[in-house]
Parts: C-alpha cells; sequence; structure tokens
C-alpha cells in the first residue's frame, strides 16, 4: 500500500515539475538599438589581399579593389555606447587596423587607406606630375590571370558608316608601346606615356587613340579577346593641348556572367587625392 | 519472521559473539520483553491503557508494557498497516486491547508457547478468469449462448456483444458451450491461472442436420485457434483490422502508431490518413460510429494521438461498401471503436519522454507565451479583439485633420487602446524542453446479478502531452519565395526556414456501458482540448525581388505565428437490442468543435545593412494598403456542431437450409458551421517619422495614442479583412440491405442506400479585397443519390476466402471548401483560397482472395478499380499570371485508379530445425501497386451572344495521376512478441505522390519517394504490471522532399512558337535525360543557371527517440 502511494505521489509530482522548469518570455532575437548614427564613412583601396571588417568581432563584409561607402552602410547601429572595428587580413587573420567608435561622436570616419598586400597605409603615395609629361604606373591583378601583358595605345583611324550593325569602321591600327610584359600582382615602375603621333593612311577617316592591354604571348586582346572590352580607361596626352599628370592604374579583369569578362579599372591617383 | 521464544535463549551468548549481529538484529526485529503469556488469561488480564492515534506497533508496544505479555512480530508486516489507535480505558481486558488493535487489519494473532504471535493473515486465491467472444464460423456474433465448466458446474452466458466471462478458480478445466441450432462445443485443458486472464473465443458450427446429440470436442488451444480465425475472416471482409490483444502485443501508445500496422493505411504524421494510396480527402475516420470533424480548416486532418491504445477494442479499414455504412469513402473507412465495458478492473499509469534529434539542443523560436500554454490554456495575453471595432477604410486618414475624418483621431485612439499593446510580438528565443506525456486510464465492471447477464462497466482515461518540434526546411521555393537561384554557383543564394511546433494536448475519456443478454447500451464521451501553435520563420529571397549584389544583397525574413486553441466534445449513446431474430441498432451523437487561433501574426521582416550590422526591421502597412499589409494580427474562430443518428433493424431468418439477414435503416446527419476572422493590420500614416527602427517591435503600442495622429502607429481595421461564414449542411439516407448465407461458404450481401446531400451557405464574406465581387460556383447537380453495393463471399475450402464487391458511395465536400475565405499558408509560400467543391461520386469495384495459414498468419492479394465522377483536388492555379499562382480546391472531369494489393503476416515457427522462440516473431510485408489517370478540366469565361457572362469547361485530353495518389506502397516488418521482451522494426516506404496537380507541370508539384524506418523495444518488468518501451522513429532522418518539373527541362516542339493554344503535351517535349520524375540536372555554362528539377521544398523532422514507462495498479 504503501509502495503504491509513494509511486502515485511521484507520478503526480513529475510533470509538477517538468511545468515548472519551462520558460514563458524567452529572449529578444532582435536586439535593441540605442541609436543610429549617420555619418560613418570608411574609403581606402585593397589589392594583393582582401581585408574582412569585423564589428564586435562579428564579420560583417569583405573588401578587395575600391573600399567605400555605399547607401545605408553610411550608418553604425549602436547596441550598446560603443562599436569596435577591426580590419583583419583574410590570408593570415591578422589584425591591421583597429577604431572604436562612440555613440556620441559627431562623425565616424576611417581615415582613407590603402593596403597593398602586406601592409596597411594612410593612404597611396604618388609623385608629383613633372612639367607636362604624362606618367603612369600600373598593376596588373593576379586575379585575373598570371599571364604578363603588354599595354599600349591604339590609334584606330576610321570611318562612320551607320548603314552597318557595327558603324565604327577601323580601316588601320598603329600601336604605340606604353608598357611590355606587365608581370601580374606587382607595381610597374612609373613610365612615360607617349603622345600619340600617327598621320592618317586614308582621306575621310579620323584617328581615335585608345589604350589597350594584350596578352604578351599571344598579342590577343587581353579581355575575351575583344578589343573594346580590353580597353583602359586613362587619360593620356595631346600635344600641347594639357599639364602633366600621373596617374596609377589598377586593371583587373574579372567575370561579367558565365561566359564574359570585363576590365575593372581603378585610377588610385584619383581616389587619394592630395 | 523471527520468534522471541526461540531466540530468548540465545540473545545472552549471541550478544556476546558480536555486538554487530545484535545491532543488525535490533534494527530488524521487534522484540517486546515481558513476562510469559497466560493465553487462556487473555480475557481476564484487565489492563489500563491509553492511545491516541498510535500506529499498531506502538499500540502493540503498550499493550505488553501494560499487560507483561511478550508480542513477537516482524516489523515489515506492522509496516504494511496504516491503522491509527485511539483507546482510552482504566480497565479493559488485554484480550480486547488486542483484537481491537488487529480488527480491520490484515493481521491476526496465535499463542505460541508463552508469547502472542503477530502473523499476516493468509492471502486467499486469486480466481483466475476466462473471457472471449461466442460467434457462428462467419465471424457474426452470438448472444446468449451457454458456457459451462462441467467440473463445477457454474454456467454464463454470452453477452448481446457475444462476450462471455467466468471467474473461477485457478485449474484446468473443461467448458461446454451450447446455443440453439448449433453443435455443442466441449473445450478440454483449459488452463486457468491465478489472477490471470485466459482468451477463449470460440466459434461455433450451426447444427444443419440436426444432430441436437453431437457435441464436438477439442482442445484449448485448438479451439482458440479456431476462433481467432472466425474473427480474422470476419474482419477482412474486404477490410483489415487490429484488435485489442493484437494492439496490446505492440508497444503503441496511441492510435496514431497503430493506423500505420493496418494493410494499405499509412499515416502523415499521425494526422492524415492515406489507405490503399489514395489521399486522405477520400478517405473516412470514425470514433464509435461517429465522424470526427478536422482538427483543421483547410485541410482534412485528426489527431490520431488524442486516442489512447489501452482503450480501444478495436480498429477495422473497411476498403469495401455495404448499403448500411452512412459515410462513402473511396480509399477507406477507418472505425476506431473504444472500449465501454472492460473485461476486468484495471488503473494504469503510464509516462513518457521523447527527445528529437533536431529539436533539442537548438533554438526553439517563437512569439511571446502565456503562462498556461503548458496547460493548453490561454491567459489572456493573447486577446487582443474587442467587440464593436470601428471600420476605418474611408473613414480615417491620418493626413487629414480631424475635422475632415468621420473618425475621429480620438475614436482610433480608444480603439488602438482597446486592442492592446504589440508586448507579445517579436521573435523570442527559447529552449526547447523534450516531450513530456502522461496517462491514467481506469476501468471498471460490475455484475448486478450472479444469475443473470448483468453487467455494467466504464472505462476512463485522462491524458496530458506536451510535444515540442522543428522541423528544418533546408530549401524553401515555393509559392511566393524565388524559385531558382540568381546565379546558380551561389551557395548562399537559399531560402531556408523552421517550423517550430509547440503543442499541448488534454484528453479525456468517459465511456460507459450496460449489457444484459438481449441489450447493450454504451455511452462514449470524448474532450479533447488541443493547444497547437506553429511558428514559421523562413529567411530567403522572394520572386518579386531574387538576390541581388546591390538592393537585395541580404535575405527577408517572413514570421507567421499561428497559436490555435481546439475544443473537440464528442458524446455518443448507442444501444442493440436483440428480441428474437430482430437486431435493433441504435446511435445518437453529438459533435462540436471550437477553434480559436488567438493572435495569430504574420510579419515580414526587411533587411537593411548600416556599416556595422545587418539590422531587420518589421514592415508596417499603410492605409492604401488594399490587403492586410505585411504586419497584422489574426483571430480565427472555427465552431462546427454536428448531431448525427443512425438506427437500423435486422431480421434473421431461414430459407430451407439457408440463412438470411434483412436490414434496414436510416441515417441524418446534421452539420452547421460558423467561421469569424478579424484581421487587424498594424499601419503608420505615410508622412509619419516615428523612428520604428530604434522602437523594438514590442514596444509599438506605446506608440498608438494617436496624440499626433499623422506620427502614430494604429490598428488599421478594413472591413473585408473581418468578416464571417456560416453554412449548413444536411446528410440523410436510407438503406435496405440482405445477407444471404447461402451454401456452405457463399454469402451474398447485396442492396442500395438512397441517400440526400445539401450544404447551404448562409453568410460566405470574401476574405481578400479581390474577391469581393467573385462568387463561388457551387456545382452540386442534385440532392439525392441512389447507391447501390453488393458483396461476395466464397469459401471453396477451409483456410481461402474469395471476394468480390461493387459500390458506389459519394465523397462530400468540407464545408470550408466553398467559402471564400482565403490565407496565405507559410508553409506552401501561397494563398489557400476555395473555388467551389461539389461531392465526387465513386464507382468501386473489388476482388480479394485471402489464405488463412495459421493463427495470426495471412495472405492475401486484391485488386481493385475506380472511377470517380468529378473529384476533388488540390491545383495550383495561376489565374492572375503573377508565374506563382495560388493553391485551390477544384473538381476535375473524372480519374480512374486501378492497384493491386498484397499482404503476408507469418510466424517463423514453421522453421522447424529453428530456436522455439521463432514462433513469436512475425514477419509481415503489404504492397500497394496503383495506377491513375485523371482528365483535368480548365474553367473557362466567357459572353454569351446576348452579352451575358458565362463560363464553361475546357477538357484536357491528356490524362495525368490523381492528386494525393501514390503508385507505390510497401510496409515490411518484423516484429518479436515474447513474454517480456517485445522488439519491431518496421520500414515504410511510399513512392512519388502528386502533392498539388495543376494544368501545365510548372505548376504541378510532387513529392519525391520516402523511405521511413522505426523501431520500438519493449519489456515487462513485475510479473507484467509495470512495461517499459523505447520507440525510435525515423531512423534515417528521411526528409520530405518535393519538387517541380521545371520549364528548364522541357522545350518547345519544332514549329510550336506561334501555337499558343495548343495543350502541354503537344507544345512541348521533356528534353534529353528528363522526365516526369525527379533529375537533379546540371548547371549551364552559358547561362550559370540551373537546368534541372526545382526542388520546392525539403524538410527534416528529425529522429524521435521516446521513453515511456507504464504501471498497472
Amino acid at each position: 500500500m504503501i509502495r503504491k502511494y509513494k509511486i502515485i505521489y511521484l507520478v503526480a509530482i513529475l510533470p509538477v515539475l517538468f511545468l515548472g522548469a519551462c520558460e514563458k518570455d524567452g529572449t529578444h532575437i532582435s536586439p535593441t538599438l540605442k541609436a543610429i548614427n549617420k555619418n560613418f564613412n570608411i574609403s581606402g583601396f585593397v589589392l594583393g589581399d582582401t581585408i574582412e571588417q569585423y564589428f564586435d568581432n562579428v564579420k560583417i563584409r569583405e573588401y578587395y579593389g575600391q573600399v567605400r561607402t555605399v547607401r545605408m552602410q553610411n550608418q553604425l547601429a549602436f547596441v550598446t555606447d560603443e562599436v569596435n572595428m577591426e580590419l583583419k587580413r583574410k590570408s593570415t587573420g591578422e589584425t591591421i587596423y583597429r577604431q572604436k567608435f562612440k555613440i556620441d561622436d559627431k562623425e565616424s570616419i576611417v581615415p582613407n587607406f590603402y593596403f597593398d598586400g602586406l601592409k596597411f597605409n594612410d593612404g597611396y603615395s604618388y609623385p608629383d606630375a613633372q612639367g607636362d609629361d604624362y606618367t603612369a604606373n600600373f598593376y596588373v591583378d593576379k586575379k585575373g590571370g598570371t599571364n604578363p601583358v603588354d599595354i599600349n595605345i591604339d590609334v584606330l583611324e576610321y570611318y562612320y558608316d551607320s548603314t552597318k550593325p557595327d558603324p565604327l569602321i577601323v580601316v588601320n591600327t598603329t600601336t604605340i608601346p606604353i608598357a611590355e610584359n606587365v608581370k601580374p600582382g606587382e607595381w610597374t615602375p612609373y613610365l612615360q606615356i607617349p603622345v600619340p603621333m600617327v598621320t592618317p593612311q586614308q582621306s575621310g577617316t579620323e584617328l581615335y587613340p585608345i589604350v589597350v592591354v594584350r596578352d604578351s604571348k599571344t598579342k590577343d586582346y587581353y579581355v575575351d579577346k575583344d578589343r573594346d572590352r580590353s580597353v583602359v580607361n586613362m587619360q593620356i596626352p595631346f600635344l600641347g593641348v594639357s599639364p602633366g599628370k600621373v596617374q596609377s592604374v589598377y586593371l583587373n579583369r574579372k567575370p561579367a556572367d558565365g561566359k564574359n569578362f570585363y576590365l575593372e579599372f581603378y585610377e588610385l591617383v584619383q581616389l587619394f587625392p592630395r | 519472521m523471527h520468534n522471541v521464544g526461540k531466540l530468548r535463549p540465545t540473545i545472552p551468548f549471541i550478544m556476546k559473539l558480536s555486538l554487530i549481529i545484535a545491532v543488525f538484529q535490533l534494527t530488524f526485529i521487534g522484540v517486546l520483553l515481558g513476562s510469559d503469556v497466560r493465553g487462556q488469561n487473555l480475557d481476564e488480564l484487565k489492563i489500563g491503557i491509553t492511545l491516541h492515534n498510535a500506529s499498531v506497533e506502538e499500540g502493540l508496544i503498550a499493550l505488553s508494557q501494560k499487560s507483561g505479555i511478550r508480542i513477537s512480530y516482524a516489523e515489515e508486516v506492522l509496516q504494511k498497516e496504516s491503522k491509527k489507535i485511539t483507546l482510552n480505558s482504566n480497565s479493559i481486558t488485554a484480550g480486547s486491547v488486542l483484537r481491537n488493535i488487529l480488527e480491520k487489519t490484515n493481521l491476526k494473532y496465535r499463542l505460541f508457547k508463552n508469547y502472542i504471535i503477530i502473523d499476516a493473515k493468509p492471502v486467499p486465491q486469486q480466481p483466475g478468469r476466462i473471457t472471449g467472444k461466442i460467434t457462428d464460423d462467419r465471424g457474426e456474433v452470438l448472444p446468449g449462448a451457454s458456457v459451462k465448466v462441467v467440473e463445477t458446474g457454474q454456467m454464463a452466458q454470452s453477452m448481446v456483444d457475444g462476450s462471455y466471462e467466468l471467474n473461477i478458480k485457478p485449474g484446468t478445466y473443461t467448458l461446454e458451450i451450447s446455443y440453439v441450432s448449433f453443435l455443442t462445443q466441449r473445450i478440454t485443458d483449459v488452463v486457468i491461472t491465478e489472477g490471470k486472464n485466459t482468451m477463449l473465443s470460440i466459434a461455433m458450427k450451426a447444427d444443419t442436420k440436426g444432430l441436437s446429440e453431437v457435441v464436438i470436442t477439442s482442445s484449448y488451444k485448438k479451439a482458440s485457434v479456431a476462433g481467432l480465425y472466425a474473427q480474422q475472416k470476419n474482419l477482412s471482409n474486404l477490410s483489415d483490422g487490429i484488435s485489442a490483444e493484437q494492439i496490446s502485443a505492440t508497444p503503441d501508445k496511441h492510435v496514431g502508431e497503430t493506423l500505420k500496422r493496418i494493410t494499405g493505411v499509412s499515416t502523415n504524421e499521425n494526422r492524415k490518413v492515406v489507405i490503399r494510396g489514395i489521399a486522405e480527402r477520400y478517405n473516412v475516420s470514425l470514433l464509435n460510429g461517429s465522424t470526427l470533424p478536422s482538427t483543421d480548416v483547410q485541410e482534412r486532418d485528426f489527431e490520431f494521438n488524442l486516442i489512447p491504445t489501452n482503450l480501444v477494442d478495436n480498429i477495422v479499414v473497411a476498403k469495401s461498401i455495404t448499403a448500411d455504412m452512412p459515410y462513402g469513402f473511396a480509399g477507406g473507412l477507418v472505425q476506431i471503436t473504444t472500449k465501454s465495458v472492460p473485461e476486468s478492473n484495471f488503473l494504469s499509469f503510464s509516462a513518457g519522454s521523447s527527445y528529437n534529434s533536431r529539436t533539442i539542443g537548438n533554438d526553439f523560436l517563437g512569439y511571446g507565451r502565456g503562462k498556461y500554454d503548458y496547460l493548453g490554456f490561454d491567459d489572456g495575453g493573447r486577446d487582443h479583439f474587442p467587440d464593436n471595432m470601428l471600420n476605418l477604410v474611408g473613414k480615417f486618414d491620418p493626413t487629414k485633420e480631424d475635422t475632415e475624418n468621420e473618425i475621429k483621431a480620438a475614436q482610433v485612439a480608444e480603439q488602438n487602446k482597446r486592442i492592446g499593446g504589440t508586448e507579445r510580438l517579436g521573435t523570442r528565443r527559447f529552449k526547447a524542453a523534450p516531450s513530456q506525456n502522461y496517462q491514467l486510464s481506469l476501468g471498471r465492471t460490475y455484475s448486478f446479478s450472479d444469475t443473470k447477464v448483468q453487467k455494467f462497466g466504464f472505462v476512463g482515461s485522462v491524458s496530458y502531452r506536451n510535444t515540442q518540434t522543428n522541423d528544418n526546411v533546408s530549401s524553401m521555393r515555393r509559392g511566393d519565395w524565388a524559385q531558382v537561384p540568381t546565379r546558380s554557383d551561389d551557395p548562399t543564394d537559399i531560402n531556408t526556414g523552421n517550423i517550430y511546433k509547440f503543442n499541448t494536448t488534454l484528453g479525456l475519456l468517459l465511456n460507459g456501458g450496460f449489457k444484459t443478454e438481449k441489450h447493450q447500451i454504451n455511452t462514449y464521451n470524448l474532450y479533447t482540448r488541443i493547444f497547437d501553435n506553429q511558428f514559421s520563420r523562413y529567411t530567403g529571397w522572394t520572386f518579386e525581388r531574387p538576390k541581388n549584389e546591390d538592393d537585395t544583397k541580404y535575405p527577408s525574413i517572413l514570421d507567421d505565428e499561428r497559436p490555435k486553441f481546439t475544443d473537440l466534445l464528442q458524446n455518443k449513446v448507442s444501444g442493440t437490442h436483440r428480441v428474437k431474430s430482430f437486431t435493433i441498432e441504435w446511435g445518437l451523437a453529438r459533435t462540436s468543435l471550437k477553434s480559436i487561433e488567438r493572435d495569430a501574426v504574420s510579419a515580414a521582416q526587411n533587411p537593411r545593412e548600416t556599416g556595422n550590422r545587418v539590422l531587420y526591421m518589421y514592415s508596417l502597412g499603410t492605409i492604401s494598403d488594399p490587403g492586410s499589409g505585411p504586419l497584422h494580427r489574426d483571430e480565427y474562430l472555427y465552431k462546427e456542431n454536428n448531431l448525427d443518428g443512425v438506427l437500423s433493424a435486422a431480421y434473421d431468418f431461414k430459407l430451407g437450409k439457408t440463412r438470411h439477414t434483412l436490414k434496414t435503416g436510416a441515417n441524418y446527419l446534421k452539420k452547421h458551421a460558423f467561421y469569424d476572422w478579424q484581421v487587424l493590420p498594424i499601419t503608420m500614416g505615410p508622412n509619419s517619422t516615428v523612428p520604428v527602427e530604434l522602437i523594438p517591435i514590442q514596444d509599438w503600442g506605446n506608440y498608438m495614442s494617436m496624440e499626433n495622429a499623422a506620427n502614430s502607429l494604429f490598428y488599421f481595421k478594413q472591413d473585408y479583412t473581418s468578416n464571417k461564414f456560416e453554412a449548413k449542411s444536411l446528410n440523410k439516407g436510407a438503406f435496405a440491405m440482405l445477407d444471404h448465407k447461402l451454401l456452405s461458404g457463399l454469402r451474398v450481401v447485396w442492396g442500395a442506400r438512397a441517400e440526400y446531400f445539401k450544404l447551404d451557405t448562409l453568410v460566405n464574406s470574401a476574405s481578400k479585397l479581390a474577391d469581393k465581387n467573385s462568387q463561388i460556383f457551387f456545382a452540386e447537380k442534385k440532392d439525392w443519390y441512389f447507391l447501390p453495393s453488393a458483396n461476395v463471399t466464397y469459401s471453396p475450402i477451409k483456410d481461402i476466402n474469395l471476394r468480390a464487391s461493387y459500390a458506389k458511395s459519394a465523397v462530400r465536400p468540407g464545408m470550408m471548401e466553398n467559402s471564400r475565405f482565403s490565407r496565405f499558408n507559410p508553409n506552401y509560400g501561397s494563398i489557400v483560397r476555395s473555388n467551389g467543391v461539389s461531392s465526387t461520386i465513386i464507382d468501386n469495384y473489388d476482388a480479394k482472395i485471402e489464405l488463412f495459414p495459421g493463427a495470426g498468419e495471412i495472405l492475401s492479394a486484391a485488386y481493385f478499380y475506380k472511377y470517380f465522377d468529378k473529384p476533388a483536388e488540390y491545383y495550383r492555379l495561376d489565374n492572375e499570371n503573377n508565374g506563382r499562382g495560388y493553391i485551390t480546391i477544384s473538381n476535375s472531369d473524372w480519374a480512374k485508379v486501378r492497384g493491386w494489393e498484397f499482404e503476408i503476416r507469418k510466424s517463423l515457427g514453421f522453421i522447424n530445425d529453428g530456436p522455439s522462440f521463432l514462433k513469436d516473431v512475425f514477419v509481415s510485408g503489404n504492397l500497394t501497386l496503383q495506377k491513375s489517370e485523371v482528365r483535368a478540366r480548365e474553367i473557362q469565361y466567357g459572353q454569351t451572344a446576348a452579352g451575358v457572362d458565362s463560363m464553361y469547361y475546357k477538357y484536357l485530353k491528356y490524362p495525368r495521376a490523381l492528386y494525393g495518389q501514390v503508385p507505390l506502397l510497401y510496409n515490411a516488418g518484423i516484429q518479436y512478441a515474447g513474454k517480456k521482451l517485445g522488439l519491431n522494426v518496421t520500414l515504410n516506404h511510399a513512392g512519388y505522390k502528386t502533392f498539388i496537380t495543376g494544368i501545365e507541370p510548372a505548376f504541378v508539384e510532387y513529392e519525391r519517394p520516402r523511405t521511413q524506418m522505426d523501431a520500438q523495444i519493449s519489456y515487462r518488468f513485475l510479473k507484467g504490471k509495470m512495461e517499459t518501451k523505447l520507440n525510435m522513429s525515423n531512423l534515417l532522418d528521411a526528409p520530405f522532399r518535393y519538387f517541380i518539373n521545371d520549364p528548364s527541362t522541357y522545350e518547345l516542339k519544332p514549329g510550336n512558337e506561334d501555337k499558343l493554344n495548343l495543350e502541354w503535351n503537344d507544345r512541348y517535349a521533356y528534353k534529353f535525360g528528363f522526365s516526369e520524375k525527379f533529375e537533379k540536372g546540371y548547371t549551364d555554362p552559358v547561362t550559370n543557371r540551373q537546368v534541372g528539377d526545382r526542388e520546392t521544398s525539403t524538410r527534416y523532422t528529425g529522429r524521435t527517440f521516446s521513453l515511456s514507462l507504464s504501471y498497472n495498479f
């Protein structure tokens, strides 16, 4: 009898124990924000290695190429009074830059930086322009391929025929070398960009100089063997027209869709104005 | 027991030997030292004694001290006694005190030499019991048959249901069973064991030659096997079933688990029943003869988990129809009969807990819970729907001055206050608790007469269950979700989700009955309270906003919470009366279902990428939203009251040597359904500057004061989002049926029923603005149907049955299937709406051959063919041409289903040289092979020459598979049922299933084949009183996988570019390597897009391990 009552007692109390241990309110999974600071800015340029951006130990995004603040990224959401940012080298995990932002800061700006794959720099350094000379250095990213490339000015002699599907009819191309055998993954020295001096071969035609990239070995255009896709959108000198200029050209051949590529282009002197 | 008298001379030297031994003995022995007892003087020795609430032991010590008598007893004997003694007397004899102490205890005293020795009274030998059922050799019950114990002359008569019971001293007996017109049977070697029940069901043989003097003598073993045969043969009258004895040999706890053991039956998560590969819509479930309303408004299902197996008398799944069945079906009729009068008294308790591999240890998400969720009741925290709310559409605009609004800001503020705050909103994290369940069952039986059969009894059970599960949806590309990733090589472009289910179920079942030889009246009462909270949370990109690296870089989130409280009450009274050759059966039942979703919430969250984190913000609606908007809290109230009655009379008569039964009767089923819905969108004025991004949603209620109307949040009640549906249906019928038992082994049952059905929608409001001007097309052709049926059974030899049957049946539409209600289903990613459905009329043809090789064994093969006129199917339609469509239920033109069904159940005992336990090992398997074809139709709208709107159908010439069909279904199992240990392993496989059908492959969704493996281990302790069961289900963690034949897998046939009106099969063909079945495909290198079937939903439910312990008191 006693054992029977003990069993009934235990059995009756068991659910009470289970129910007593149950949660009712839970923990909200969305954090409560204290403030949104709308003056955050980050800018810079990254090559050679990817930078990972961490906020409060949570990886938010990666940077490669130009770093800039787009849309709502100019806002910092504060759950506590501080936000800690770290920039890390992706390949090693090493922290290369730290910055703390406070809820009361009027501005939250990361100084414009340049990361060359090894070293984090407070901006990109380049020489001053000399006289009327146009000089430029080039960096071709290894991500687009490891074959060396040639960078030339092609002067197109053309006429216009609107009845053709491609109305630009090129009758002659004159190539003026700027850099040959450029090894991807390294900056070239600053090279002088010559003024393209070409005389038309035919009457009724016009001249149009462009900077193009070719494969050094095959001499094919660098992007999809297509001239127009291999154009570098940099400035070239015209005789007696402009003062001297320094340009630092970053090029990267990137996939556009499943089949085609395009040539990514940044001019670092413009990104890091003095 | 230790005798003090014997100890006394030895105590001195024992104590000298070892103090430890003495301490040990003093611990366990009660020794009262005193002078020699003068037994003969006990009643002469007067003493004074005072006892106040003393225990028996304290009383004896006091008696010994006051009288000086030595009393010897064993402590453990006294400890079992709880009696308390109060006695106060200055002059009382020692004998009186002793008797007073021992009165009403299980103790006695005796005098031994000079001691009083206290002993436990001997336990009287418990009688054994013999129970069973008396039937004829066709399994028909025989009430009033005499069962006599030859050795003792004890007699019993079988009751109206053929059952009998005898309580008898343990021993080996011979029983004699006699019944008018049947040969008397004498069964020898019936062994009755103390306290145990011996089952003996007997099949009587008809006395066709007037051999009243002949007595058939057979052994117990032979007779019980024959009895079982007769029952099996009866059950398998184109039906399959499982009896209480068979259920008790399984470790199943509730009916949901047991159903799967029946041939051709499979269940979907213990809710939806698929029979012979035919979907739940064409199957009917009856509890004690009355239909069970669906616990879901938009789907047909029932929580079979509610019914504990220990209260089940039998489950029969009828697959062919006789005229006396009041409910039409095409797949099967699941008839669950619970006990009303138990064979013996019982009290049992079971407790269990379960662990799910995908739930425990992971976060369990949901909105705020109530204090009593674990008890199945709301604490008021979800009550946000007051009466008399104001409709604001066109009457309140927060951008206007108060004077320009018909409803003023203060009134809106007051309404907001009455509705209440948003404290409960917002997703929270909980810890998932293991499931728990408890059940107490009680059965009592009383006999009012020793001479006559007059038995009253009842069974009852109280059960509680709480289950928490987390289904993981690893891929969601259904309905409104993005159908394909933007780039095939982007592994992050996936849509995923979880379905968190929190379920508390309380069940109360109370059945009772009164049985006599001729009459039986039963009452069945079931009350169920279910709190079911389903919280779905999907993360991904939508069809309209697929992923890109600019503005839809991050996925959006959709929350959907549905806390539903359901009350189901079913009361039934039924009776059977046998008067001479007449049998009258009647039943009256009332069923009410009330299901209320309190504070159901649908909320969309959109991502916003800031510099340091991705914020998810709940989206607010606007006053210009034509619907409920992205955030709304809802209440859905469904009530259904059913009243049904059945009455039948059967007359047994003889014509020559043949026996016949004429049965006629009528049935009535009235249903009344109400559905009310209230949807409250939460909105903000277009110029509001409330910083909602900084305010957590649970605090939004603080910004509803409307002091600055343009800058407040408010509940924007709209008329069409708050409306109702009401409908009544009446189903009545009458039948006449003849049952001929011709020749030996030939039986023909035939008859017809006339059935009336009418459904009236009294109120039928639209819940979508777009549906406000549309009407439901309800094409019920006629009210009355004539439904003939015929069944023939022939047994050419003893162990073989041949059966054939034909029947016409009608499956009726559900009440809500004709409503204009529509609602987004997060797990389908689509709106589910109604287009109006009419009855489906089915011609059923069946043939079956059965072989019974031994007790509990069966081999059978069956063929069936069914013609469905206007089958109702779940369609995905895209009338709005948005590429996604919606889901609706609609009638097709016709369907044909034909298939084979095989079953085997065999003991391994035939392996002569094998170990003896093999006789307890059964292998079983069943296989259903089925093929279906449907002629689909498309509704077309047009105008007559007179300019009147008209509609007509366009019929498709290429047939396709019927919705819900499973062309291949098999179950295989091996079971060991020993006296203590039970083992069971089952494998269930279902082939391709049409989940949702459609007019072209891009809308037809299939479920891929799935194989589920379950195992159970049970063990009985304490002479069978305690049993523990370990159930392991879904051991392979098999997912539920759905797919659509994506348009990337088929192409235009040459020359068909401009032929837009061609049917799909004429216009398109599958590309090489693709078919209607699932093919994953490949990535097209040119487009970087997947070419292959679209995996619309993949859901993992995890492995579940549950342990339960039950104790029979």
